[in-house]
């Protein structure tokens, strides 16, 4: 629960990692994208996974899939 | 509606027993000490996030903390900003006072507007002081989330937020970590160490066990507080607590919800239902616990449980109110639903009960709303939701009526009937229509006693009528207000106010200026009777418009002056505020005290972006347009009237649209731009070419002043084209319009603008070297003008003006019109044409690069700080500004905030280096 894990976050549309990181609660980073897909890197604890989950909810992207590795 | 919550605004009392984080502690004073102006606590419930930063707070004793504790029913930004403001305000008190009293008048200023006035009024403070947000993750209204975000790029020097959550909240907190702005204690940061939970076990709960349990009680609850809290309830009467210990297993919650029903299976019967039974509140005090459980003892049962670390937490200094630990409270509740369903509605139904009795009015719909009490829900909804509603709480209230299953939603008219004001007010008309078309369902059932039915439709009838004027259907809006007014119940005063108000400004708009001045004073009379201010506000504003239009200016005064007055003494400030201001400004401006009309502007401007009233801004924008038009400054003119024009909406009102066209066109062609001109004149339906046409008039009781605007504009644009010899046919063509335009404005008694007309007739009278008729109209203006002293409409026309005056005074041509008048016009007219140079700055322009602060310095306060600049005392700049020596020490103070300085001689540098001395 307290760890901090690396989570891939799957989102519709291609993001740009810059303008995410502008008004994003966590860093986040590019590992992959194209025109349809964007898939970010993140490493971080459930308060601050929550936080972006919802973030992402705000700004009006669509969640594909979450994943910790 | 209830008071606002103390007990919110109050920092957690520090437990008596606890154990000191050190190493907290450190983090937080060493970013504290780095200049870092953002904390975040960001870990799941129960890691003692609250307590670790209330200790931390109670080291910085010399700084000013203030504190608040965030509820779900925060996540509406009308209740928030009150709450915020009101913890803001306890540091001091003149913080966000503006932005209070527009909340109070049920507006919300736009997220941007509230960031850029909270942090001018922060700037103010001369040292460091801090706010807690407690639980902050209930925040997810965007419209707070963006004055955050607002906040957050602008934040004032001094200001320390710290931001306590169970998750990050959707704010750009990497740029702050990348920035070195931002200290945060995670989850990792919080987990009691092995030492920790020895000392916890120990010294908090009384308990003690061997090294090895401590350690395989760090790993199975992973030093979370909360889970040792519970384990240490649980410990305490066990006789084998190894053995109890090791059994422990699963997740947190499992842990949770299994110690807590092991702490529970230890209490005496008569405890364990009565926390079973409050765990159903919020907040917990005596009398409300005694009326839930029915016991009479619940003093004594708090303070035992508070005393037995049983997740009481006090909400106040004096020991009246609590709340559990918001995960116990959790735990238990879901117990009490799981195994007592219907006692848990009963018990809601009686804490309604409680809290209605108390006049809290959210608590109480929000439990009977829990309790499925849908008649007394709604009985409580008709007494307060108007209130609410108006009060800015329609979020709130929106959430109650969508929590009422949909036969209770039309039996709730009151409730109904606020929601189609809230949406009518904020010009959002087509979402009123639903709320509008559930009470038009209720006038078919006769529920209600007849009274009652027939108030209600007659306020509906209004809304209707509002609505219908709304899409330009004028007629058919004023047949529904005149059968309202039928409908009113003799002793309804508040919808008679209502009723009468609105049918006097559809009488205004449809020319019937009698009927709409015996309208607006019977919507005056009955305001006052049923103690409706802001009725009784728009209909003296709507009195002192129409005396304004007629050329009445002193009357206009004597009937805006002590509204404004009372405004500025009153806590609210409804956007009606802003045309009071601008009715002022603009008598000012006529009576060529300019000085005044831009002190009037500028609050009206104020309020305006406060109240988020765009109509106010374009006309406040395009009213310091005139202005610097009238000081010769047309550059800077420019300015203001492009942001009106950017400022025009669709749903603009013509007036609105009309004056700020109007006025674009002479800017226009002051700056030698005849083309823009021209080509903005085309959109609305005049020709230039070879021969002047123009839109049809509407007939003589609709023509407006603002319409009357646009087509004397026209006529400006025809006397510069024929003063350049472009087109010298213009005047001739032009005359037809401008004899049609003052017959029209005389018969409607728009003297202001006839006063316009003339004086651009007679300068075309001139241009056609009819100099006679020139000059018979340059007497009638003056005949109209002097009785209310009428002069800068004279000073907008320059030049020509003041030759034809000059000559009617060298041949004695006045007539009935006094020399001393004429001689003060052409006083004022003699200072227009001095080239700019050599007249005295017009303090238009310390204004505008006022406008580079964060927030400009008012009129006012330019005063103050060019009599600092003169070496006055306090005294004697009370005694030159004709303001008490406390007005003075506000201003200073506000001035040092806006430039960023602690005293005068840097007020004075910085001033000047800004260019505003």
């Amino acid at each position: 629960m307290q760890e901090s894990f690396t989570y891939h976050i799957k989102l519709q549309d291609a993001v740009d990692e810059e303008a995410f990181n502008a008004s994003s609660p966590l860093s986040v980073k590019v590992a992959q994208t194209d025109a349809e897909t964007t898939t970010f890197i993140v490493h971080t604890d459930q308060s601050g996974l929550v936080g972006l989950i919802r973030h992402i909810h705000h700004q009006g992207f669509v969640l594909l899939s979450l994943l910790r590795k | 509606m209830d008071a606002l919550l103390a007990t919110k605004l109050h920092q957690p009392a520090s437990l008596t027993k606890s154990v000191k984080r050190s190493q907290l502690l450190q983090r937080l004073n060493a970013g504290l000490e780095s200049g870092y102006q953002i904390f975040l606590v960001s870990a799941p419930a129960g890691f003692g996030k609250t307590t670790c930063v209330s200790e931390w707070v109670n080291t910085l004793k010399k700084f000013p903390v203030t504190w608040l504790s965030l509820d779900p029913a925060d996540d509406d930004p009308g209740r928030f900003f009150a709450y915020l403001l009101a913890a803001l305000q306890k540091l001091d008190e003149h913080i966000g006072q503006e932005i209070a009293g527009t909340l109070r008048a049920g507006q919300l200023p736009p997220a941007e507007v509230i960031s850029i006035t909270l942090i001018n009024d922060m700037l103010k403070f001369d040292r460091e002081f801090f706010l807690v947000l407690d639980d902050f993750h209930v925040i997810q209204e965007v419209f707070i989330l963006e004055f955050f975000e607002n906040l957050l790029a602008n934040f004032p020097p001094r200001f320390r937020l710290i931001l306590i959550t169970r998750e990050d909240p959707s704010l750009p907190l990497a740029q702050l970590r990348a920035n070195n702005r931002l200290t945060e204690i995670r989850v990792l940061d919080l987990r009691f160490k092995k030492e920790d939970i020895e000392r916890f076990l120990r010294e908090v709960m009384g308990v003690s066990i061997s090294p090895s349990d401590i350690g395989v009680l760090e790993d199975k609850t992973e030093g979370w507080i909360a889970g040792l809290q519970l384990a240490g309830l649980s410990i305490r009467d066990q006789d084998n607590p190894s053995d109890f210990i090791a059994n422990l297993s699963g997740s947190h919650r499992h842990i949770l919800a299994y110690l807590t029903e092991q702490v529970l299976d230890r209490q005496p019967e008569d405890i364990r239902a009565f926390l079973l039974q409050t765990s159903i509140l919020d907040k917990l005090t005596a009398d409300l616990c005694n009326a839930v459980t029915g016991r009479v003892d619940s003093r004594a049962v708090l303070e035992r449980l508070f005393h037995a670390n049983l997740f009481l937490v006090p909400l106040d200094y004096e020991g009246e109110w609590y709340r559990y630990h918001h995960l116990f409270a959790d735990l238990l509740r879901s117990l009490q639903k799981s195994h007592q369903a219907e006692k848990t509605t009963e018990l809601h139904r009686r804490a309604g009960h409680w809290f209605a009795e108390s006049d809290m009015a959210t608590d109480a719909i929000q439990h009977a709303l829990d309790a499925e009490d849908y008649p007394f829900a709604v009985d409580l909804l008709e007494g307060y939701a108007l209130d609410m509603v108006m009060q800015g709480y329609a979020k709130t209230v929106n959430d109650w009526v969508k929590a009422l299953p949909a036969d209770w939603c039309s039996q709730s008219p009151r409730s109904n009937l606020a929601l189609a004001w809230a949406h009518l007010l904020r010009g959002t008309y087509v979402q009123a229509s639903p709320y509008l078309e559930r009470l038009e369902s209720f006038f078919s059932g006769s529920q209600e006693e007849e009274a009652e039915r027939q108030s209600l439709k007659t306020e509906w009838l209004v809304m209707q009528s509002l609505l219908l004027n709304r899409q330009g259907k004028t007629q058919e809006s004023l047949a529904m207000a005149e059968e309202a007014l039928k409908l009113v119940p003799s002793d309804d005063d508040r919808v008679r106010s209502l009723t009468q108000f609105c049918l006097a400004t559809l009488y205004q708009a449809t020319g019937k200026n009698e009927r709409a001045i015996d309208a607006f004073q019977s919507a005056l009379q009955a305001s006052r009777v049923a103690g409706n201010t802001i009725v009784e506000m728009l209909s003296t504003c709507g009195l002192a418009q129409m005396a304004f239009e007629h050329g009445q200016l002193h009357q206009a005064y004597e009937t805006a002056s002590p509204v404004s007055a009372q405004i500025e003494k009153s806590s609210s400030l409804p956007p009606i505020s802003t045309v009071i201001f601008g009715i002022l400004g603009e008598i000012c401006y006529q009576w060529h005290q300019l000085e005044r009309a831009r002190h009037f502007y500028e609050r009206a401007l104020q309020l305006s972006i406060l109240g988020g009233y765009n109509s106010g801004i374009i006309g406040c924008h395009t009213f310091f347009a005139r202005l610097f038009l009238l000081e010769g400054d047309p550059d800077a003119a420019a300015q203001e009237i492009q942001k009106s024009s950017e400022l025009l909406q669709v749903d603009t009102p013509d007036y609105v649209r009309q004056e700020t066209l109007a006025y674009q066109t002479r800017v226009d062609l002051a700056r030698n731009r005849p083309a823009a001109a021209e080509r903005a004149l085309q959109s609305e339906g005049f020709s230039f070419g070879d021969q002047f046409c123009y839109p049809d008039l509407p007939p003589a009781p609709n023509l407006s002043y603002s319409l009357g605007l646009l087509y004397n504009s026209s006529l400006c644009f025809l006397l510069d084209k024929a003063q350049d010899g472009r087109n010298l046919a213009g005047p001739k063509n032009g005359l037809e319009l401008a004899d049609q335009l003052l017959d029209m404005a005389l018969v409607n008694g728009l003297i202001s603008l006839a006063l316009e007309t003339l004086l651009l007739r007679a300068q075309m009278h001139t241009v056609q070297g009819d100099h006679g008729a020139s000059q018979a109209d340059y007497r009638k203006a003056l005949e109209l003008a002097e009785p209310e002293g009428f002069i800068a409409v004279f000073i907008e026309h320059g030049q020509p003006a003041a030759e034809a005056l000059m000559e009617m005074v060298k041949r004695k041509q006045l007539e009935e019109v006094h020399l001393d008048y004429v001689k003060r016009i052409l006083a004022a007219l003699s200072e227009v044409r001095r080239p700019l140079r050599e007249r005295p700055a017009p303090v238009s322009s310390a204004r505008t690069r006022s406008a580079a602060l964060i927030e400009p310095l008012t009129g006012r306060e330019l005063d103050v700080l060019r009599a600092m600049s003169e070496g006055l005392k306090y005294k004697e700049i009370g005694e030159k500004l004709f303001i008490s020596q406390n007005t003075v020490r506000y201003h200073v103070k506000s001035i040092y905030g806006k430039l960023n300085v602690s005293n005068k001689t840097q007020a004075i540098k910085k001033a000047r280096g800004l260019q505003l001395l």
